[in-house]
């Protein structure tokens, strides 16, 4: 009980100070694409209409589960629910992380503090936590993931075996690009193992070690074939050419530090080894998503490298100015992270870091111009899943017509439109249509469409009126 | 410690008469100060001189009569006067009576013996000296029909709500006959409601074994590893002399073929032979075993026991027969094919020293010794990892009674007699007993120490063992839900969670696996339509969530087990288990079929069928020859 009354202030603390950076960027009007996404998602389960029913997969599940739990026992706040578990879930980590450094590593507690607010810090940490669930879920299954094979190659026992699992199937569950740190933790689980674990079987022990990850997958697959849902397509994101030269910064923000505290246990080798093991994990993946194009954003993509590094600082041995040179790596660190994002040409992240140093951005304003239209209207048919920007901003969407109501079902599968608004994207350009409704009535991207007259339009949105004829 | 005057005494007597070599009395003359025992137990415990010489030599210094009992039978109402204990702990039997003196043959003769006698029998005894063998059959003999009742009866008669000989009880028979009743009054009345309500239970059930499971592993594979350093570095450092004398069950039933396994295994024990007490238990009728014993020549710490025949011819009936002759501090049980680790008995004295007072049995690991011979010997290697070096010490750590294994259980003898040991009526008697033992107030532990065994390795021959287990433990699970407020108070909620889940949890999910597969199939065959009145959206989900998650978090934990012991070739095996549960749950209705209609019997399982218990007897017969030479 000690322990908890203790932790559970901390917790709020730091849940709250977390908030504040994300309450931040949400005045300077950034909330990630992803936010939006599942914000909407957990809204349409919970509080949608009664007959909706979803057609994508239910991936990744570990977020979407947390976000529906959360806006079913809060009951909707306004706050973006995902900001919530951002938050709340980084508190735990870095109270993790504390506990990690001081009772495990022996750090003392200044130091273990200013390392956990250096890590906070660190705009990469700040950047995971403004992308959502799905990064900050990444972020710890991968420390865990990491914490796990230095400790299998420790004790061989069986927790530690189940962390390392744990750890993989949290990054598989929470983020597609999970998938991708899972393979490219295949070829150095050999590097991290014990000797002994590979004596009488190594396929043995990498069967065992990955069995998680592919019942997972496999599970999703199979759930998303009984529902007749897509997964397949959540998996991978459109291409963006990023040049070598872009990589390299985005590198250079985490990748050295990291890796000079994995080689500042080099004449350890049972450290060393599962320390360069999460570290070459990391690096495989980004490699990866460079040409599977996963995770859209490098930035995101290297990220996980940040649980790498607390890690590897937590196994440091005991020599004099331990301590200090943590500290002065951690703010070196900092500094470099900073350079790194600053520099950043990747959109949604420029964005962030501009909304975070106070300037506007701007993007959601069309979406609530179409929403202050919509205000007190009823019997408004839109597709939300390829939309979702417009339930996280409108007030009431019982007044939505979605996918498994049957004007909605009936007007999609051949019958005739009856929605009274007909709410769609504004797509001037030839490009193949995202948005259901257009799909299957075209005319109403040229305004031809018999019965309905455009009532509202911006750059992004246009809204339909059906005519009485 | 050094040699007492009388062994020296009886050591140049020997050397004298020709008995010993010079080198054979320098080292049993070592042994026993090594061991802190007598040059008698030493020679007892090699076979440098048979017992018949022994005893002549030991009558011609003290100057007393060697009689022999099996010849000159002693009169039983006399032997029934005396308290069969205290006979067998200080191995003396009045004979005969001559002339208003007693007449007591003793296998102890010595200072020691005469004050316990006069203390005992009076002061009007003529001693007489008679082998450990004569006397201990006399005692068998005389309280043959006593022990054999007691054997059977005491459990039911001293405590009989702990005892499985009623298997049912007609509060437990009211509440089954209520269920069943409510349970047709929804079908008629509300059929949907009913199904969906069963759904509900039966899945929540489901996923509270899952995680119980989980949890189990989680916490055990944690455990141990600072105790048993601990333990192991106890263990080395006892001294001989200080150790206690250790009594060793071996119940057999028609196992000649493996007696030799079985003897080698024990006198590589890393204990001194002369403080064990060794009991081969075997039925009267088996003469096969019984003359392979005798052929084998054991040393004299190896006393066959015959056990009368009697109804139910079951193990602990045996062991509970065995136990009034058995004369250690502690008490273990092996199966005829066990091989223990060599230092098992010194880690389970050392544990006892580092345990709370209210330690009362320390279980040890089981494992195989044939793990790899085929799929089923591998998948029951996969299965005995994960109980025994996984569950149990969590089960340990989190305080939950634990079901005992059945074998390489040692207990303290004085809490075994107190709880008047096992049910005979009970066929996981171990089981029983490991619950048993908690709900009295004392403490099971587990150690870090295997015994390896022999997998099974023929399937009808595994359905039959293992449907006398899950048949055991429904027998443990109805005997201890007799008193639900009473288990409660003594195990407390945690224990009582895991009581259900792990006793309950094991031969439930084996029955209620087909319902589910069927349903299953249903589903993958017919569609969603014909199943989901039954199955509300939020049940439909948590039952995906036990078929995929919770069925593929055993299969991992399967694949867990065997790291433990770097045995990673087998994990890729655990992704079988499947087919695994398919004959547990054949095991299962055989289980409850025996329950119903033939609860008491002992389902037989055959030993030295593996191709291993061939080489394993040649190299036994080798060492043993080697001993001897």
């Amino acid at each position: 009980m000690m322990r908890v009354s203790a932790r559970l202030p901390a917790f709020i603390l730091l849940f709250l100070t977390l908030l504040v950076p994300l309450a931040w960027a949400q005045a300077n009007g950034f909330v990630s694409e992803r936010v939006i996404i599942l914000w909407s998602k957990a809204i349409m389960q919970v509080d949608g209409p009664a007959g909706y029913t979803s057609t994508d997969a239910f991936f990744p599940p570990l977020p979407f589960v947390l976000s529906i739990a959360l806006q079913w026992v809060s009951g909707g706040t306004a706050v973006p629910i995902p900001f919530l578990l951002s938050a709340a879930i980084g508190a735990m980590m870095l109270m993790m992380w504390y506990s990690n450094l001081r009772v495990n590593g022996g750090i003392s507690t200044l130091t273990s503090c200013l390392a956990v607010a250096l890590l906070a810090l660190n705009p990469f940490f700040l950047r995971v936590l403004a992308e959502g669930p799905e990064s900050v879920l990444t972020l710890m299954g991968t420390w865990l993931f990491a914490r796990g094979i230095v400790n299998l190659r420790l004790t061989g026992n069986a927790p530690d075996m189940m962390k390392v699992a744990v750890g993989l199937l949290v990054v598989a569950l929470s983020n597609a690009y999970g998938l991708l740190l899972c393979l490219g933790a295949l070829p150095f689980m050999i590097v991290a193992a014990r000797p002994s674990m590979l004596v009488a079987s190594s396929v043995g022990y990498l069967i065992a070690m990955f069995y998680p990850v592919v019942a997972a997958v496999l599970s999703l697959l199979f759930i998303s074939k009984i529902f007749d849902s897509a997964l397949i397509p959540l998996l991978t994101e459109a291409p963006v050419e990023i040049p070598l030269q872009s990589h390299l910064v985005i590198l250079a923000g985490l990748v050295p530090m990291a890796f000079v505290a994995v080689m500042r246990n080099m004449l350890i080798p049972h450290y060393m080894m599962p320390l360069l093991a999460a570290f070459g994990t990391v690096c495989g993946a980004y490699w990866l998503n460079s040409m599977l194009h996963v995770e859209s954003d490098p930035t995101l993509a290297i990220a996980p490298m940040l649980a790498v590094l607390a890690v590897s600082i937590r196994f440091w041995p005991q020599l004099a100015l331990r301590e200090p040179i943590i500290l002065a790596l951690l703010a070196l660190g900092l500094v470099l992270s900073l350079s790194s994002l600053r520099a950043n040409p990747i959109a949604e992240t420029r964005n962030w870091f501009y909304a975070l140093a106070g300037s506007k951005v701007e993007g959601h304003e069309l979406t609530q111009d179409v929403v202050s239209f919509l205000d007190g209207k009823d019997g408004i048919m839109v597709d939300v899943e390829r939309n979702p920007e417009i339930v996280s901003q409108i007030g009431e969407i019982q007044n939505l017509i979605v996918a498994g109501d049957t004007v909605y079902d009936w007007a999609l599968e051949g019958g005739i439109l009856r929605a009274e608004y007909v709410l769609v994207q504004n797509t001037s350009d030839q490009t193949i249509e995202t948005d259901r409704i257009l799909r299957r009535y075209p005319a109403l991207s040229e305004n031809r469409m018999p019965s309905y007259s455009q009532v509202f339009s911006n750059v992004r949105w246009r809204v339909f009126k059906r005519v009485e004829s | 410690m050094a040699l007492d005057a009388e062994s020296e005494a009886i050591g140049t007597l020997l050397l004298d008469r020709g008995f010993l070599t010079p080198d054979q009395l320098f080292a049993a003359e070592d042994l026993a100060e090594d061991w802190g025992v007598s040059l008698v137990k030493v020679l007892l415990a090699r076979r440098w001189i048979t017992s018949d010489e022994l005893y002549q030599q030991l009558a011609y210094h003290y100057d007393l009569p060697l009689v022999n009992l099996m010849a000159d039978r002693p009169d039983d109402v006399l032997i029934r006067k005396y308290d069969p204990r205290m006979m067998n702990d200080f191995m003396t039997v009045p004979v005969g009576e001559k002339e208003g003196v007693l007449v007591v043959a003793t296998a102890r003769p010595g200072p020691a013996t005469l004050l316990h006698v006069r203390e005992h029998y009076g002061t009007e005894v003529n001693l007489v000296i008679a082998s450990h063998f004569d006397l201990s059959w006399s005692l068998q003999r005389a309280f043959r029909e006593q022990h054999s009742h007691e054997a059977v009866f005491a459990l039911a008669e001293i405590d009989p709500e702990m005892s499985a000989q009623q298997v049912i009880t007609p509060p437990q028979v009211l509440v089954i006959y209520l269920l069943v009743s409510a349970f047709l009054l929804g079908i008629a009345f509300a059929p949907i409601g009913t199904l969906i309500t069963i759904n509900v239970l039966l899945t929540v059930f489901y996923t509270g074994n899952f995680l119980f499971k989980a949890i189990l592993v989680w916490v055990g594979g944690a455990a141990q590893e600072s105790s048993s350093r601990s333990i192991a570095a106890e263990a080395a450092l006892l001294r001989d002399d200080d150790l206690p004398t250790y009594t060793v069950l071996v119940p057999m039933f028609r196992e000649p073929e493996v007696l030799p396994i079985l003897t080698q295994a024990l006198r590589n024990l890393d204990y001194p032979l002369a403080k064990l007490d060794i009991k081969i238990v075997l039925e009267e009728g088996d003469h096969e075993t019984i003359d392979a014993a005798r052929k084998l020549n054991l040393e004299g710490v190896f006393e066959i026991i015959r056990v009368p025949a009697s109804h139910p011819q079951t193990k602990p009936k045996a062991c509970n027969f065995a136990l009034r002759y058995s004369q250690g501090d502690f008490l273990v049980i092996f199966d005829a094919e066990d091989k223990p680790e060599p230092d098992q008995l010194k880690k389970v004295v050392a544990a006892f020293n580092q345990s709370p007072d209210n330690t009362a049995c320390i279980q040890c690991r089981l494992n195989y010794y044939n793990a790899r011979e085929n799929w089923l010997t591998r998948m029951f290697t996969l299965d005995y990892s994960l109980w025994f070096d996984l569950m149990l010490p969590g089960l340990e750590r989190l305080k939950v009674p634990i079901p005992l294994g059945g074998t390489s259980n040692h207990f303290r003898m004085d809490v075994l007699r107190e709880l008047n040991a096992w049910d005979p009526f009970n066929v996981t008697e171990d089981a029983d007993l490991g619950i048993r033992l908690t709900q009295k107030g004392y403490r099971v532990g587990v150690i870090d120490s295997t015994t390896f065994e022999e997998a099974n390795v023929s399937i009808p021959n595994w359905i039959r063992q293992r449907s006398r287990w899950i048949k055991g433990y429904m027998q443990t699970f109805l005997v201890h839900s007799r008193r639900p407020v009473h288990l409660w108070r003594s195990i407390g909620p945690a224990g009582v969670f895991g009581f259900i889940f792990f006793i309950g949890g094991t031969f439930l999910s084996g029955l209620l696996n087909p319902v589910f597969w069927t349903i299953f199939g249903i589903w993958m065959i017919f569609g969603e339509d014909v199943i989901s009145p039954y199955f509300p959206l939020p049940v439909l989900y948590l039952s995906l969530l036990n078929l995929l998650a919770g069925n593929g978090l055993l299969i991992y934990l399967t694949m867990v087990a065997p790291f433990r012991r770097r045995w990673t070739d087998l994990a890729p095996w655990g992704i079988t288990v499947v087919g695994y549960w398919v004959l547990m749950t054949i095991a299962s209705y055989k289980a409850l079929s025996q329950l119903v209609f033939n609860p008491f019997y002992w389902e037989k399982t055959q030993h030295g069928l593996s191709k291993h218990t061939a080489n394993e007897l040649a190299e036994a017969n080798l060492e043993a020859e080697e001993v001897k030479g």
